[in-house]
Order: structure tokens, then C-alpha cells, then sequence
């Protein structure tokens, strides 16, 4: 009996809902990639807190990255992604229930939340907007219980939640106001509160932009979020689902007026009915049914193998990244850039290079010419070189795209203290102080400061200290990197991860007579053969000019040279290279004569 | 009952009046101290230095161990009014009206910080007493600077902000958040006037916004006889022209650790635009082979002061560009162009010189030096200098540092002025004001105070390009949004001039645009 009782409790279903989300959440979604994604950080710094009181939403969307700071632990984020979900569906239940007593008010109440679940299932998404949403509906509840006596002067103060909240939300707030003043009202004053209203979100918008914020009209009266969310890599966007996430709730209070207007009677009756509460179970079961399909058909577990890819990057889990990068079916320029990286670190960039779609060539092992600014990848790729300055300049350009980025700031204090620009590094320590979540690497960081013998057993640091340049040069950009591999190499000839990249740039650039230039210095930096694709591009040497006299150290291994038999007696059986692509690709994809016959950009544009 | 609580309430408030007046009435100065003999370690340092009468609070952090600090702010005046501070903190925030009052009723006197303190069971230390001067003229109420953050290449948020220096108030002239955050740069003033500014734009809603008499106009200075468009500016006195030059700029890395960035041009050359007619001329002396830049006027608007580097070869290192200073007279109201006389060159100087800025008196040039190039602000060699225009000598001045000082600027009497300079950290530019008196004398710089004298550890956007205005902007954003949105005016160029008589880079670009 009891437990009848508790099941056909609404808030039974409520923590139902909220386990089930926050489980999917911690096992499927990870939050953690959310914050990866994100970088956000929360200061507790005037400077940063105001930034934010300079544009109307602002206030509320410093409330988004203290939370989303604690997506760094998977379990907090969940359960803060969970409980914010919940609190949503929560609140529409508490608006459905006042604006009558309805058989299905459980699953009337989950209808918006089907479509905040299927946006907040892209990590696209920004989570403030989910936040201004729960903020609007806790408001209009409380606007819905004031007495309308004090109603003109709460609709005098909405400036304050446009302030907090900013235009969208505001339109949003005022129309669930307008709507409730017309629809569920029945005092003569309805039309002048819905009026006022009205005038409350044509004017205080305007007055806004014209008098106190530097916004264009456009943005004080429909901003939502910050522009950078907008952009790469972000790229979120209104789409169909959040505008129906939007006007999911008017569109209920729409009908449900229809509904209590029109079939009251039908309704009255049901509602003395004490055993509608026996639908609650039924109604709950049906939600996770349904929440377990939006959640399965809606999330894109190619994006989240994207996110984890740059995340293992950073993490220097070179195996783990290779083993989820292999099922990849789409190209993507980031990927193949963090792929290669993970190639070097697990010795097999010039054995299995090809294994990955190289579509754009050479510009991949740098991302140059590329349209999205990946600040914070290129400067792991120079740190990892040992090109420190190179790796603190993109940092400090990341730092300058990205705001605050933790990872940004983390590697501009690393590399300053490297440089032994320790003011520098202070400076960044100190700032990064003002973060409750990083205390600890700050800690570290901060002990080497003052004492110079703890960053002389740091191996990373000296490791870096040895690598980067001693003399000055100009840091080669725009197709050019690979001149600082040149430079890299000769300051240092044991750089392999320089050696190794300019390889893979020569074989990738079609550039095979800098490659012979090179092939001595694979027996100075110890390597027992050579690698398989320097092998393959040797074979090609051979076969185009047969004459050339090439001195190797090491003899190509008979089942390359078998295999390169193989793909030219298959490519000789067809008329041209074209027809022969289809049964080449099926062995040789992985092979460098597939990629110089079908791929290598700098070979096409020459045909 | 009502009683009962009308007493408690009187009560309360009485107790809090008590403790009010007892906060007032500061304990009394330390009698029994030790004196150690130095003067404090106060950040930022405001000891030697002289100050505005109309600046506002200095306040300092005490870098130095205690746990109880009493501060004692007072003049050589016979008033015997004091500040007194007793805080358990090393901050010292002091009290703007106090500091308003003490400091104008004391121009031209001597004034004194006393800082005295202890530990828990210790007894009072007393410093050396810090002595600083307040000046008697005022430094010019504003100063408009652009804040950007370190990144060289990329950009996110930027504006363009002014900031009272009677007291702690900044507020956004523009920022990018109204123009897609596209890049704003170069802001200028007309003799200090807040009236009359121009500000560029660049990548998306690209122009110079000009504003004189509180009208906005957006203009495109780039022509087809014209390698870009205006680039740096310098308004003429009598508010209707503005020379710039035209610049091919292009931004090195370097990879050593001890420089950054080097930005030099592959060329450049000068022009005047004319805001009435909207006509951009030049001439082809100052549209040479060489590399003119960097131009700014005379106070009596009759000659153009500008820096003038050799024509850069490719076989050339990055660190053989050397800047002379040039003049050349200018008729604004004929379009009449005199000869070009050096007045100062590398050859003479060893250096290279840069951003040349007269005073509104006219006589002083307060320029930078650096071992190469023009771009200051990314040199560590930049240092300040000062030329003498009626004696024609020269003088580094005693207030630079081991790291960059540049974009300096006059304030209208010409008896301060700013300038960035990053030697707090070597990373950062943050703006310092020197006083300049009579002779031409020099006075050790003071950076921009700030109400949280911790402020710029943890600050980490620069201050660029500082300009001393006499008040506020007053144009409001709103005007200078609807000015930005507009597409720009496109200027003309002056068919007087002989095109082809153009430096080699103009017609090269010429080419190209064809």
C-alpha cells in the first residue's frame, strides 16, 4: 500500500527521471567533454565578475561557467546537467498545475523538455541558454502569484530581468506574461497588464541600447548568447528544435486555454476524481520510454568522438585516441591533425601515416589554410616539438579568441617559465589563482617561482629547455612550417619528433628529393630499419628514374618491394590510374603509392 | 511595545553612530616606533614623484610583513591637514574627498606618506617618510586608450575607453561587441579636444570613423592611388585635416626567447585628408621608395613631422631598418608642400626613431628610439626621448626602463604626459604619467592609479595607445554605432596630384588593384 502511495507521487517520478538523465549523462554523454569542449572557467576577480554586468544577460550568464567549471569531475557535471533538466520539467509541472488540474499534466509538463533534451544532447549547445530558460519559467510562476495590485509596478521592474536575462529571454518571459494575462484572466485588467507588458519589452530594450549599452538593436532585444558561441568552434545556432523548445510552453498555454474553455465540463468532472492518480505510473514509464529514444536518436556519437579525440590529445593518450580514431568514417581536418600527432607519440607516424585519409596533404601536420583558427592545437603540436616561443605565441592567440581557456592559460605559464619569464608566469599564476578548480596545478606552478631547484628536476621543462631554439629566427606560418622543422632539427639534430614531422611533410608534399637529402639521419637518430612508408616512397624513387643512384643504409624489406609489385601489376591491368583506383583501394589504401596516385593534393593540382 | 522597540531600535543605531565616530576620530599617530632606516616597498611605486593636483588616490599595496598598518598622508602647509589611515591590511585605499581636499588646497607643495606598522606582538616600525610633489598644474581630466588583449594575430573583444583621472571612473567611448567584433584601432584626438576624434575600423564594417561637432561620418581613405587605407593619424590643428600615412605592414614571430614580435612595413608612404572636401592628396616627396610613417604636426599646423626609413631589400636583415625624423612644411589651406628637412637621423642617433610627438607649446618633441624599426610598443630597446625643436638637441630621458616605453602623448599645457610602458611585468603596457616643467625637466613617471591597487597583477589586456583629452567623449555610442553600420563615404583622391611621380610601391599597388 505504501509503496503505491509513493509511486503514484509525482516527485517519485521527478527522482526517477532525474537518476535515469543523470546516469545517462555520466555514461553516455560525459560531461567532462562538455567542459573539454568549453574550457570554461570562473574567476573570482572583479575584473572578470564585470565583464560581465556590461551588457543586459550578462548577470545570468555568469551563473553558466561556475557551474560549468564543475563539468571537469563527469559525475558533478552530471548531476548539475541532470538537476538543471529536472528542474525545468519541475517547473513546467508546477505552471501546468496552475493553470488547471489535468489527467496528463505529468506528460503535458514533459513536452517541453523533449526538446530541451534533444538540444542539450549536442554539445554544441550552451548550457546559459537552458539556464535563462529555467530562470523565465521560475519568474513567470512568481508573476502568475502576484496579486494584481502589485502587478504594474512588478511589470515597472522587469527592466531588471532584462537586464539579468537579455532579449530573447525577455521576449520569451513577456509573451508567457501576455499570454497568461489574456488566456487565464478574467479581470477587466487583463488587456491593461498585457499592454504594459508589451510596452515593458518595446521600450526597455531600446532604452537600453540607446542610453546605457554598447548593443545594436538587433542584439538588445533578441540576444540569447555571446557571439563566440556563434563561432568555431562552437557553431551553435537556432535551430528548429530550440525555437521549439521556445514556443513549445505559449503554444500549451494556447491550448490548454482552448482545452479549459471548450471541454471545462468534461474536465470539472475528471478532476474530482481521486483515481487519476493512478495514471502518474503510467505517465512516468511512457516519459523514460520516450526520453530514451529522444536521447538514443538525437545524440551524435561522431561529435562526441570528435571532443574525446582533441581530449585524449591533450591527455597525451596517444593509444586510446588511435583506437577510437580508427572507426571514423567522416574526414575531418582536426582529427587527422591529432591522429598524427598520436602517430609520432606512439612510434608509428611514418609506418602508418597512411592508415588515416592525409586529404589535404601537408597542410594537416601544421592546420594551415585552414578557415577555423585552431589556436590551441597548433600550440600543442609546438610544444610537443620543443618550438616553445611558437607554441606561447599561439597560446597567447587562443588566450585572445578564447578569453579565459584554462588550457590556454596553463601552457602560457608553462612556456614563460620555460623562457624563465617567471614575472610572466606569476602574473597567470596569480590570475589563474582566482579559480577554485585549478588551486592545485597553480600550487605547483607557484613553488617554482621561488625556488629554481624543483624546475630543474621538472623533466618536461628541461626537456623543452633543451629542445627549443637557442638562436632567433622568424616562425615560419602560412605553408612555410616546415621550414621551422628544418630550423628545429638543425639547433638540435636529436629533435625526432622534428625529424619525423619533416618527413611526413616531405612525403605528404610529394617532396621526395628532400626526403633522399634526409635519409642519412635515420641511422644517426638510431632507428634499426627504415620506416615503411620511407620504404615505399624509396620504391617509388627506383621506379621512376631507375638511373638514380640512391645510397640507402638499410635494405627495404622484401615484403614492401613485393607489395609494390603487387600495386603496379594491378595498376597495369587497366587502361589508366582512374579505372584502377577501385581495385587498389581495397589493399593499398594504407600504402604512400595509393595516396601519390589518388590523393596527394600537390600531385593533382599539378595534373 | 511599540516603545520597547523604538528604544531597542534607539539603541542600535547609537551604538553604531559610536562606533562611526570612533572610526572618524583615527587612533593618534604612533608615538613609541623604531625607525628602520629605508623607505617602504610600496606597489605601485609612489615615491619621488610629482603629481596633479587633480589626480586621483594613489593607492598602494605594502609589500612589506605586518599585521596592523597606519598610514599618514600629509603636505609641508601649515593646515596641518592630515589623512589617516590604521588598517589591518596592506592595501591602502584612501579616501577620495580627503585626498581631493588635501591635495587642492596644496598645489606646489611637498607631499608626505608616512607608513608605520607592526607585527602581533611587535612594536611600531616607521619608514622613511616617501616625498612626492603635487604640481601645480593640472594634467588634462581624461585619457582614452584602447584596450586589447595579448594576442597579436587574432582578436575577440576591443574597445576603445576612457577613463577620468580625477577619480576611478572608466567607461567604453565604442567597443566592438556593436560592429561583430570586428578590430578597432588608432584612435585620435584633435588638440586634446574630446570633440573632435577619428577611430579606424578594420575587417568587417571597415572606414575611419571621424567625429567632429558631434557628427559621425565614416569614410573609406584607401584609393586606387593609395597602397591602404589611412593608417596612423595625426589630426591638424585647425580640425579639418588629418595627415596618415599608408602602410604594407606585415608581423614577424620570433622564435628566440627574448623577443615577441617585430612589425615593420614593406612600405609606406604619407598622406593628407581633407575632411571638408573628402579628398585624400599627397606629394611625391613624401611618397617616396622610402618607407614614410608615423606622421604628426607642428602646434601652428605649418609643418608635418614624420619618421622616414630606408627602402627595405629583401637581402636586408629585419634589424637594419633605422628611421630618421623628417619635417616637411604643408599649406593646408593652399595644398602647397614645402622641401623635406631632417632634423634628427639614425646616422646621427645610432637608433631608429619613432612616434614623434610635439608638444602643444611647441617646444619639445618627445620621441622613441629603439635599436631598429618603428613599431615601439613590441621593442624592448623603445626608450623616450626628447628633443629640444628651438635648439635642436636631443636627450634620452631618465625614465625609461629596460622594457618598451612608446605611445606617448601630450596633455594641452603641455606639462605632462602619458605613456605605456611594460616595465611592471615585461608583458603587459600599462599607462604612466611624467611631469614635465618648464626647462623641460622631466619627473620619474607614476602609472595610472587604480581603486584596487592589486589591479593590474592580474590585469592582463594592454593599454594602447593613450591620448590626454581635456573631458569626456561626449558623442554617445548609440551615434557612433549608427556611424559604424553606415557604409563608408568613399574619399577622393586629389587630381592635382602628379600620380607618377608617386614612390615605386604606390604605383606597385596601382598595378595590382588594376
Amino acid at each position: 500500500m505504501r509503496i503505491k502511495t509513493i509511486i503514484r507521487n509525482p516527485n517519485f517520478s521527478f527522482l526517477f527521471f532525474f537518476l535515469f538523465l543523470f546516469f545517462y549523462y555520466l555514461l553516455v554523454f560525459d560531461s567532462s567533454l562538455y567542459y573539454h569542449y568549453y574550457q570554461p572557467i570562473f574567476l573570482f576577480d572583479t575584473t572578470y565578475l564585470k565583464e560581465f554586468l556590461l551588457y543586459p544577460g550578462g548577470p545570468a550568464e555568469l551563473i553558466a561557467p561556475f557551474f560549468l567549471q564543475f563539468f571537469y569531475f563527469n559525475l558533478l557535471g552530471s548531476l548539475i546537467i541532470a538537476a538543471l533538466s529536472i528542474s525545468v520539467f519541475i517547473t513546467f509541472y508546477k505552471l501546468i498545475k496552475k493553470i488547471g488540474d489535468f489527467k496528463y499534466s505529468l506528460i503535458l509538463s514533459f513536452l517541453p523538455v523533449i526538446f530541451l533534451l534533444i538540444i542539450q544532447n549536442n554539445y554544441n549547445f550552451p548550457l546559459l541558454v537552458s539556464i535563462k530558460y529555467l530562470f523565465v519559467l521560475i519568474l513567470f510562476l512568481a508573476y502568475i502569484k502576484i496579486p494584481n495590485r502589485y502587478k504594474a509596478l512588478i511589470i515597472l521592474l522587469s527592466f531588471v530581468i532584462y537586464y539579468v536575462l537579455g532579449g530573447w529571454a525577455y521576449l520569451f518571459y513577456i509573451v508567457l506574461c501576455v499570454l497568461h494575462e489574456v488566456l487565464y484572466r478574467e479581470n477587466r485588467g487583463k488587456y491593461i497588464f498585457a499592454g504594459l507588458n508589451i510596452l515593458a519589452y518595446l521600450i526597455y530594450p531600446y532604452v537600453a541600447a540607446r542610453y546605457f549599452f554598447i548593443i545594436t538593436l538587433k542584439e538588445t532585444y533578441l540576444y540569447i548568447a555571446p557571439l563566440e558561441f556563434y563561432t568555431w568552434p562552437f557553431n551553435f545556432n537556432l535551430n528548429l528544435y530550440c525555437y521549439l523548445f521556445f514556443i513549445s510552453l505559449p503554444i500549451l498555454q494556447i491550448a490548454l486555454s482552448v482545452y479549459l474553455k471548450y471541454i471545462k465540463v468534461k474536465v470539472k468532472k475528471k478532476i474530482k476524481l481521486p483515481a487519476k492518480l493512478h495514471h502518474i505510473p503510467a505517465q512516468s514509464i511512457f516519459i523514460i520510454l520516450t526520453a530514451v529514444l529522444i536521447l538514443t536518436f538525437s545524440f551524435d556519437k561522431r561529435e562526441k568522438k570528435k571532443i574525446m579525440i582533441d581530449y585524449l590529445a591533450e591527455q597525451g593518450r596517444w593509444n586510446e585516441l588511435l583506437n577510437i580514431s580508427r572507426g571514423m568514417e567522416e574526414y575531418n581536418v582536426l582529427i587527422i591533425f591529432n591522429v598524427n600527432r598520436a602517430l609520432y607519440h606512439t612510434g608509428q607516424l611514418l609506418d602508418n601515416l597512411f592508415n588515416y585519409p592525409q586529404m589535404i596533404g601537408a597542410d594537416v601536420l601544421f592546420l594551415e589554410n585552414q578557415p577555423t583558427p585552431g589556436a590551441i592545437q597548433v600550440s600543442d603540436l609546438h610544444f610537443d616539438l620543443g618550438h616553445i616561443k611558437a607554441a606561447q605565441v599561439m597560446a597567447y592567440e587562443g588566450q585572445t579568441r578564447f578569453g579565459y581557456n584554462p588550457r590556454m592559460l596553463k601552457r602560457i605559464v608553462v612556456t614563460n617559465i620555460i623562457i624563465e619569464k617567471y614575472v610572466a608566469a606569476k602574473k597567470f599564476l596569480d590570475l589563474f589563482n582566482k579559480s577554485i578548480l585549478h588551486k592545485k596545478w597553480v600550487k605547483h606552478y607557484q613553488n617554482y617561482l621561488s625556488n629554481e631547484s624543483l624546475i630543474e628536476s621538472d623533466s618536461l621543462i628541461q626537456l623543452k629547455r633543451k629542445l627549443m631554439p637557442k638562436s632567433d629566427f622568424f616562425i615560419a606560418v602560412n605553408k612555410y612550417s616546415y621550414i621551422d622543422l628544418i630550423r628545429l632539427l638543425k639547433e638540435n639534430e636529436n629533435n625526432k619528433m622534428a625529424f619525423e614531422y619533416l618527413m611526413a611533410y616531405y612525403l605528404l608534399a610529394y617532396r621526395l628529393d628532400a626526403l633522399l637529402e634526409n635519409l642519412d639521419n635515420f641511422k644517426s637518430l638510431g632507428y634499426r630499419k627504415y620506416p615503411r612508408h620511407i620504404e615505399e616512397a624509396l620504391l617509388i624513387i627506383g621506379f621512376t628514374d631507375p638511373s638514380r643512384n640512391v645510397k640507402i643504409d638499410y635494405s627495404i624489406d622484401q615484403q614492401t618491394i613485393k607489395q609494390f609489385k603487387q600495386f603496379n601489376s594491378i595498376l597495369s591491368k587497366f587502361e589508366n590510374k582512374v579505372q584502377a583506383e577501385k581495385a587498389l583501394r581495397k589493399e593499398f589504401y594504407n600504402t604512400y603509392w595509393y595516396y601519390v596516385h589518388y590523393i596527394c593534393p600537390e600531385i593533382k593540382n599539378r595534373e | 511595545m511599540k516603545a520597547y522597540y523604538r528604544s531597542i531600535t534607539n539603541v542600535f543605531f547609537g551604538f553604531i553612530l559610536i562606533l562611526l565616530c570612533l572610526q572618524n576620530c583615527a587612533d593618534p599617530i604612533p608615538a613609541d616606533y623604531t625607525e628602520t632606516g629605508r623607505l617602504p616597498n610600496i606597489d605601485p611605486d609612489y615615491t619621488g614623484i610629482v603629481v596633479p593636483v587633480n589626480i586621483a588616490p594613489l593607492n598602494f599595496k605594502i609589500n612589506e610583513e605586518g599585521s596592523v598598518f597606519y598610514i599618514d598622508i600629509y603636505t609641508d602647509s601649515k593646515d596641518g591637514n592630515h589623512i589617516r589611515i590604521k588598517a589591518r591590511r596592506n592595501i591602502v585605499m584612501i579616501p577620495i574627498k580627503k585626498w581631493k581636499a588635501l591635495l587642492s588646497r596644496n598645489p606646489g607643495k611637498e607631499l608626505y606618506i608616512d607608513i608605520y606598522l607592526k607585527g602581533k606582538n611587535t612594536r611600531w616600525n616607521k619608514f622613511h617618510t616617501i616625498e612626492n610633489k603635487i604640481a601645480k598644474e593640472k594634467i588634462d581630466s581624461h585619457v582614452a586608450y584602447r584596450l586589447i588583449n595579448l594576442g597579436y594575430a587574432l582578436w575577440r573583444e576591443m574597445g576603445i575607453y576612457q577613463r577620468n583621472l580625477e577619480n576611478f571612473d572608466e567607461s567604453a567611448i565604442f567597443t566592438n561587441r556593436a560592429t561583430k567584433q570586428n578590430c578597432m584601432n588608432c584612435h585620435s584626438f584633435c588638440n586634446n579636444n574630446p570633440e573632435t576624434m577619428m577611430f579606424h575600423m578594420r575587417a568587417i564594417y571597415g572606414g575611419t570613423i571621424v567625429v567632429k561637432d558631434a557628427v559621425v561620418n565614416k569614410v573609406n581613405t584607401a584609393t586606387e592611388y593609395t597602397m591602404s587605407a589611412g593608417v596612423y593619424p595625426a589630426w591638424h590643428p585647425g580640425g579639418n585635416h588629418i595627415a596618415f600615412s599608408v602602410n604594407k605592414t606585415v608581423q614577424s614571430f620570433h622564435a628566440g626567447k627574448n623577443r615577441n614580435i617585430y612589425v615593420w612595413d614593406i612600405a609606406s608612404d604619407l598622406v593628407v585628408y581633407d575632411i571638408q572636401t573628402n579628398t585624400i592628396t599627397t606629394s611625391p616627396k613624401v611618397a617616396t621608395k622610402r618607407t614614410e610613417n608615423l606622421p604628426n604636426w607642428s602646434p601652428d599646423g605649418k609643418y608635418l613631422y614624420f619618421c622616414s626609413g630606408p627602402k627595405r631589400e629583401s637581402k636586408d636583415g629585419y634589424n637594419i631598418s633605422k628611421y630618421d625624423l623628417m619635417r616637411i612644411s604643408y599649406d593646408v589651406e593652399t595644398n602647397h608642400w614645402g622641401d623635406v628637412e631632417p632634423i634628427l637621423t639614425a646616422r646621427e642617433t645610432g637608433k631608429s626613431i619613432s612616434f614623434p610627438k610635439i608638444s602643444p607649446d611647441g617646444k619639445h618633441l618627445l620621441f622613441c628610439m629603439s635599436d631598429y624599426g618603428y613599431f615601439s610598443i613590441y621593442l624592448l630597446s623603445s626608450d623616450l626621448y626628447m628633443l629640444d625643436i628651438e635648439g635642436r638637441q636631443y636627450r634620452k630621458l631618465n625614465i625609461n626602463s629596460e622594457y618598451s616605453e612608446s605611445y606617448h602623448s601630450w596633455s594641452s599645457n603641455s606639462r605632462w604626459f602619458v605613456f605605456a610602458s611594460k616595465r611592471k611585468d615585461g608583458l603587459c603596457s600599462r599607462l604612466y604619467f611624467s611631469y614635465v616643467d618648464t626647462l623641460g625637466n622631466v619627473y620619474k613617471p607614476f602609472v595610472m592609479p587604480q581603486k584596487n591597487p592589486t589591479f593590474y597583477d592580474t590585469y592582463i589586456k594592454n593599454y594602447n595607445v593613450p591620448e590626454l583629452i581635456k573631458g569626456p567623449v561626449k558623442v554617445n555610442h548609440w551615434n557612433l554605432m549608427r556611424g559604424a553600420h553606415k557604409t563608408p563615404i568613399q574619399s577622393k583622391f586629389d587630381s592635382t596630384v602628379n600620380i607618377d611621380a608617386l614612390s615605386g610601391a604606390t604605383k606597385a599597388v596601382k598595378k595590382e588593384s588594376k
